[in-house]
C-alpha cells in the first residue's frame, strides 16, 4: 500500500502555515493562487476528466466489460485498433473495463472520505470544543485504532461486516475518520485559543453555533485538503482490498478486480496489470496534485532557502565610484565598492548593499549604524562570504591584512571564517545548536582551524569560556544551549569567535537580544577583548548609546548605502548629512522610541523603491533639485571623513555630544527604530 | 530520560488494551456464528452446533469471554486457529520473522534512498535537480506497492534464477534462499516509502538551512560535509524520526498486498485468510500483533528522539 494515513498525517496543515484565511480577500487569493498553479490545474483537469468518463461510461466504453467478444479465443490480445488496451485472459476488453472501473473507484472514494467526514467531524468538533472526559476517552480510542496500519484495521472491520465494496470503503472510512477526529480537534483547539470564539461568546453566541458559524469556517481549509489527500489514498486502498478479495467481487468493474486477475496470469501475460495500474496511478497522482495545490494555496508563501554561498565576483563593469577611495595607510581590513543584488520573483534584480567602502584600522571599533533594512547586517554577511543564495556579491577589493578575499572559492573562504574573522550574531540563542553541547561548539574552530586534539581543544574551551566569564566554565562545558541563559549565551558565541584569536570580530548586533543590564557587561567584555588581543572589531548595531559607548570610528548606513563615515566625536557632534542629523536630533531626550524617528517623516522604503539619485532625498526637509538630479558619490577627505550629501556644504546641521548619548545609553536604549 | 522512557513503557499499557477492545468489540459484531463455520453450516444439526458453542465458550457471556482471552493474552495464549486448532502463538512465531525481515528490508531501502534524495533535493532547493527530484517523489507516493509488485513479477519470474519473484515452495528454506525471495517484495514494498521519506527529509532539512546556528556554522569555517552532515542533519532528524514512525505502520499495513501478490507465509497472508473464513481469533491476534509491532517501534524511536533533542531529556 501508498501511504493512506501517513500521506495524509503529514500533510495536515498547522495553524501557522495556514495564516490569514478566511474572509473574502482570503478567499480571493486562495482562488488566484490555486488557478496560477500549473500542477494541480492539470490534476484539477484530470480530475474532472474521471468525473466525465464514470458519468458517460457506457457511451465511451466501446465493449460490455463483463461480456467477452470473442470467447478464450480473444484473450490475452495485445492493445489494436479493435481492443485499444488489449483484453484480459477470458476476452474482456481492458479498455472498456478501465472506464467503467472509473465509477467504481470514484464511488468507493467518495463513499471512504463521506464515512470519515460525517463519523469525524461531529466527533472532532465536539470533544475539541467541550474537552473533559469524553475527549480523553475518545482521544484514547482514536491512539488505539491508529496504532494499528490502516489497512490492518480496515481488514478487521471488513472481518465484522463480511467482504463487499460498500462494506470495505465504510471500514475504510472508519479508520479514516480517526485522522478527521483528530484534525478538527487540534484545528478547534487551535481556533478556540484565537479572541474571535471569545469574541462570539461575549455576544451571546450558543456553542452550537460557535462550533459550526464560527469554527467550522476556519477548520474548513485543512478539512479541504485532507479531505483529497483521503480521496486519493481511499481510491489506492479500494484497488488494494480488491486485489485481496475484500472489496469489489469479481463481478464488478473495478481496477482492483482487473488487477487481481492479472495477478492470476501474471505468469501468462506481462502486460495485464499494466492498463489497470496506469489508470489507478493517474488518478492518484492527480489528486495529491489538487491535494497539494490546495495546501499550497491556503498555506502563506513558503520561503524556500538553501544552502548556498555565493563566492564574491569583482564587478563586471568598472564603476566611476571605486576609483576616488584609496585605503588609508596601514588598514586592516579595505573593503570598496561592495555591492549584493538579490534577485526579484517579478523579475529583475536588486542591490540591496550598494558601493559600500570602508577601512578598519588594527585594534580599531568600527560602527557600523542604520536602521533594520539598510543593509548592514548583509554587508557583514558578504565580507565573511555568506550571503544567502540567489544573492550575488561584488566588490573591486575586500582585503584583509593585504589579502584580496575577492573571488575565493568556498574551500579558501572557509579558512578565513572563524580563524581570520570571528563573529557574533544576534541572537545567541538561536545561533548556537541546540543538539550540541556547548564545549563541542566552541571547541569547533579550534579543531578545524587549528588542528587541536579533542583533549586539547577542550582544555582551552574551558579557558576561553573562563575569559568571556563564564562561572564554573569545566562544569558546564557539557550542557546544552537551552540551559543558558541569553547572556551567557552570548558570551559563549563571544568565546566560539574569539577561539581562534582573529584579526576582525564582527559583531552583528550584539547586544540587542539582551536584557539592558547585560547588554552592558556585553560590550564591556567586547572592550575588555579589543585591548587585551588587539583585534579590529566590526560592531552593526541600531542603537546610538552602544555606538557612543565603544566605537572609534561611525559609518552610518541608510538604503544600502553608507551616507556619512568619520571618526565617531565628528560624526556625532557635526553631522554632515540630513539623516544623521535625524539620527542624532533624536538621541539626548532619552526617551524610548520606538518605530518612526520624530525628526524624519516616513519609514526607510523597500529596495526597489529607492531612487538612483540621492536615496534619502524623498525623505529630506533639505531636499532640492539638485538632490534628485542623479546619483551621489561618497566624497571622503585624507582623515577618512566621509558624506554622501550634495549640499553637505551649504547645510549646518545640528549634533550631539557623543557622551551624552553614551549616558542615555545607560538609562534606557535608544531604539533607531522599531 | 528514563523517567520518561518509564512512563512511555507505562503509558503502552493502556493502549494495548484498549486495541484489545476494540478488537474484541469488533468480532463481537460479526453476524456468522463461529460454531456454524466450524461444522460447515449445511449438514450440522442443532445439537452438533450447541455442542460446539459450549467446546468455543460461546454461551459465556461477552465481558466473560473478553477476560478469559485477555488472561490467557497476558500468559501469552492467545487462543487457537479455529479451523486447524493450531495454537496461535505458534502460528506468530512461524511467520512474524518473514513480515519483520520483509518490513525492515524495505524500510532500509526507503530510508536509505529518502535520506540520499531529500538531502541532495534540499541542497539544491529550486534548481533542476531538486524539481526533478520532487517530480519523482510525487510520481513514486501515486505508485500503490501491489502494483509495483504485479510489475516486478512479471519482468523477473520468467528466467530469474538470481531471486526468486515469488515465494518458493516447501517447508525449510534456507537463510539464504529465505533472505533472497525477500529482496524483491521489500524493493517492491520500498518504493512508495522511499517517495514519502524524500518529501518529508527535504521538508525538513530545508526548515533547519534556514535556521541561525546553520549561519553560525558556516561563520565559523567548518567544512560544507560538516555543516550538512553534523550540524544540520541531527537538528532535521528530530522531525524525520517522527515520520518513521508513520512509516513503520504504513509498511506494515503494506506487507499484506505484498504477501498475498507475492504468496509469502507471513503475517498479512495469515490475516487475510482469516479474515476471508471468519477465523476470528486469528483475526483479533493479527490486529494485537500488528498494534504492538508499531508501538513497541515507535518506544524504541522514542528513545532516538530523546538522544536527538537534548530538551526532552533534561
Amino acid at each position: 500500500m501508498a501511504t493512506p494515513l501517513i500521506a495524509a498525517e503529514s500533510s495536515s496543515l498547522t495553524d501557522q502555515e495556514l495564516g490569514a484565511v478566511g474572509g473574502m480577500s482570503g478567499r480571493k487569493r486562495f482562488t488566484r493562487r490555486f488557478l496560477r498553479n500549473k500542477v494541480a490545474m492539470a490534476g484539477a483537469s484530470f480530475v474532472l476528466l474521471l468525473v466525465v468518463v464514470a458519468t458517460f461510461a457506457p457511451l465511451i466504453a466501446p465493449y460490455d466489460p463483463n461480456v467477452t467478444t470473442g470467447g478464450l479465443r480473444s484473450a490475452f490480445q495485445r492493445p489494436s485498433g479493435e481492443h485499444w488496451f488489449g483484453t484480459d485472459g477470458t476476452g474482456l476488453d481492458q479498455f472498456s473495463r478501465v472506464v467503467y472501473g472509473t465509477r467504481l473507484a470514484l464511488v468507493a472514494g467518495l463513499e471512504a472520505v463521506a464515512v470519515s467526514l460525517v463519523i469525524g467531524l461531529p466527533i472532532g468538533l465536539a470533544v475539541g470544543y467541550f474537552g473533559g472526559w469524553a475527549d480523553r476517552l475518545t482521544m484514547r480510542v482514536v491512539e488505539a485504532v491508529v496504532a494499528v496500519p490502516t489497512t490492518m484495521m480496515a481488514m478487521a472491520i471488513i472481518a465484522a461486516t463480511g467482504p463487499g465494496i460498500q462494506k470495505a470503503m465504510f471500514a475504510v472510512g472508519l479508520v479514516y475518520a480517526m485522522a478527521i477526529i483528530r484534525l478538527a480537534r487540534a484545528e478547534v483547539l487551535g481556533a478556540r485559543a484565537e479572541l474571535y470564539v471569545d469574541g462570539a461568546r461575549a455576544a451571546g453566541a450558543s456553542d452550537n453555533r460557535i462550533m459550526w458559524r464560527h469554527i467550522l469556517p476556519n477548520v474548513a481549509p485543512a478539512l479541504i485538503v485532507q479531505s483529497t489527500l483521503l480521496l486519493a489514498a481511499s481510491v489506492l486502498i479500494e484497488a488494494g482490498l480488491s486485489l485481496l478479495g475484500l472489496g469489489a467481487g469479481s463481478g464488478q468493474v473495478s481496477w482492483g478486480v482487473m488487477l487481481r486477475s492479472a495477478s492470476q496470469v501474471i505468469d501468462r501475460d506481462w502486460f495485464q496489470p499494466w492498463p489497470a495500474g496506469i489508470a489507478l496511478f493517474l488518478t492518484v497522482l492527480a489528486l495529491n496534485a489538487v491535494g497539494d495545490g490546495l495546501r499550497d494555496a491556503f498555506a502563506r508563501e513558503a520561503r524556500g532557502g538553501r544552502l548556498g554561498v555565493g563566492q564574491v565576483a569583482r564587478p563586471v563593469v568598472v564603476e566611476p565610484e571605486r576609483t576616488a577611495l584609496a585605503p588609508r595607510p596601514g588598514a586592516l581590513v579595505a573593503v570598496r565598492d561592495l555591492t549584493v543584488t538579490f534577485p526579484r520573483p517579478s523579475g529583475g534584480e536588486v542591490a540591496v548593499v550598494q558601493h559600500v567602502s570602508f577601512d578598519i584600522m588594527p585594534g580599531e571599533i568600527l560602527a557600523l549604524v542604520g536602521e533594520s533594512g539598510s543593509g548592514k547586517s548583509i554587508t557583514a554577511l558578504a565580507l565573511l562570504g555568506l550571503v544567502p543564495d540567489p544573492g550575488r556579491v561584488t566588490a573591486s577589493s575586500i582585503t584583509l591584512a593585504g589579502r584580496d578575499l575577492v573571488g575565493l572559492p568556498f574551500k579558501e573562504m572557509r579558512k578565513i571564517r572563524g580563524r581570520d574573522i570571528g563573529v557574533v550574531f544576534q541572537e545567541p540563542s538561536a545561533s548556537l545548536n541546540p543538539a550540541y553541547t556547548i564545549g563541542d561548539q566552541v571547541s569547533e574552530p579550534l579543531r578545524t582551524h587549528l588542528g587541536m586534539s579533542r583533549k586539547a581543544a577542550r582544555a582551552r574551551t574551558v579557558e576561553l569560556l573562563e575569559l568571556v566569564g563564564i562561572p564554573q566554565a569545566a562544569r558546564r562545558l557539557d550542557d546544552y544551549p537551552h540551559q543558558y541563559s541569553g547572556g551567557m549565551a552570548q558570551r559563549v558565541m563571544i568565546a566560539m569567535a574569539l577561539a581562534c584569536e582573529p584579526k576582525l570580530l564582527i559583531a552583528d548586533e550584539p547586544t540587542t537580544a539582551l536584557d539592558v543590564t547585560v547588554q552592558g557587561q556585553v560590550l564591556d567584555l567586547l572592550l575588555g577583548l579589543r585591548d587585551e588581543f588587539g583585534m579590529s572589531i566590526l560592531l552593526i548595531t541600531h542603537d546610538l548609546g552602544v555606538v557612543a559607548d565603544v566605537a572609534d570610528r561611525g559609518a552610518v548606513m541608510y538604503a544600502g548605502q553608507i551616507i556619512e563615515t568619520g571618526p565617531l566625536a565628528d560624526v556625532f557632534r557635526s553631522p554632515r548629512h540630513p539623516y544623521t542629523e535625524g539620527l542624532m536630533v533624536a538621541v539626548p531626550r532619552n526617551e524610548r522610541r520606538v518605530g518612526t524617528l520624530p525628526t524624519i517623516p516616513g519609514v526607510v522604503p523597500p529596495p526597489w523603491e529607492w531612487p538612483e539619485s540621492c536615496h534619502f532625498a524623498p525623505r529630506c526637509r533639505y531636499a532640492a533639485e539638485l538632490c534628485r538630479a542623479g546619483p551621489v558619490p561618497l566624497v571622503l577627505d585624507d582623515l577618512g571623513r566621509g558624506h554622501r550629501c550634495v549640499r553637505a556644504d551649504e547645510l549646518t546641521l545640528r549634533g550631539v555630544d557623543e557622551r551624552e548619548a553614551a549616558v542615555a545609553e545607560l538609562a534606557e536604549p535608544i531604539e533607531v527604530t522599531g | 530520560m528514563l523517567k520518561l522512557l518509564v512512563m512511555r513503557v507505562v503509558a503502552i499499557i493502556p493502549l494495548l488494551f484498549l486495541v484489545s477492545v476494540v478488537a474484541f468489540g469488533l468480532n463481537q459484531v460479526n453476524p456468522v456464528d463461529p460454531a456454524e463455520l466450524l461444522l460447515g453450516s449445511q449438514e450440522a444439526t442443532q445439537e452438533q452446533i450447541d455442542a460446539a458453542r459450549q467446546q468455543l465458550g460461546l454461551n459465556e457471556p461477552v465481558v466473560q469471554r473478553y477476560l478469559d482471552w485477555l488472561g490467557g493474552a497476558v500468559r501469552g495464549d492467545l487462543g487457537n486457529d479455529v479451523y486447524t486448532q493450531e495454537p496461535i502463538t505458534s502460528a506468530i512465531r512461524n511467520r512474524a520473522p518473514i513480515t519483520l525481515a520483509m518490513m525492515a528490508g524495505a524500510l532500509t531501502v526507503s530510508l536509505t534512498v529518502g535520506l540520499f534524495c531529500g538531502i541532495l533535493s534540499a541542497l539544491r532547493a529550486g534548481r533542476a535537480t531538486d524539481r526533478a527530484l520532487t517530480v519523482g517523489a510525487s510520481i513514486g507516493l501515486a505508485l500503490p506497492s501491489f502494483w509495483i509488485g504485479l510489475i516486478l513479477i512479471s519482468l523477473l519470474a520468467v528466467n530469474n534464477r538470481l531471486l526468486p519473484a515469488i515465494w518458493p515452495p516447501g517447508q525449510d528454506l534456507s537463510l539464504s534462499l529465505w533472505l533472497k525471495s525477500l529482496i524483491i517484495p521489500s524493493l517492491a514494498l520500498g518504493a512508495a516509502a522511499s517517495a514519502s521519506f524524500t518529501r518529508q527529509i527535504r521538508s525538513a532539512m530545508i526548515g533547519v538551512l534556514q535556521q541561525d546556528y546553520i549561519r553560525t556554522a558556516l561563520a565559523k569555517g567548518l567544512p560544507m560535509r560538516k555543516v550538512i552532515f553534523k550540524h544540520a542533519l541531527k537538528n532535521a532528524a528530530v522531525p524525520i524520526v517522527t515520520v518513521i514512525g508513520f512509516q513503520v505502520s504504513t509498511l506494515l499495513g503494506g506487507t499484506v498486498f505484498l504477501e498475498i501478490i507475492y504468496n509469502i507465509p507471513g503475517l498479512g497472508n495469515w490475516g487475510v485468510g482469516a479474515v476471508l473464513k471468519n477465523n476470528s481469533p486469528v483475526v483479533i491476534a493479527f490486529i494485537m500483533i500488528a498494534a504492538t509491532l508499531v508501538v513497541l517501534v515507535n518506544l524504541f524511536l522514542d528513545v532516538i528522539y530523546g538522544w536527538l533533542n537534548p530538551k526532552v531529556r533534561t
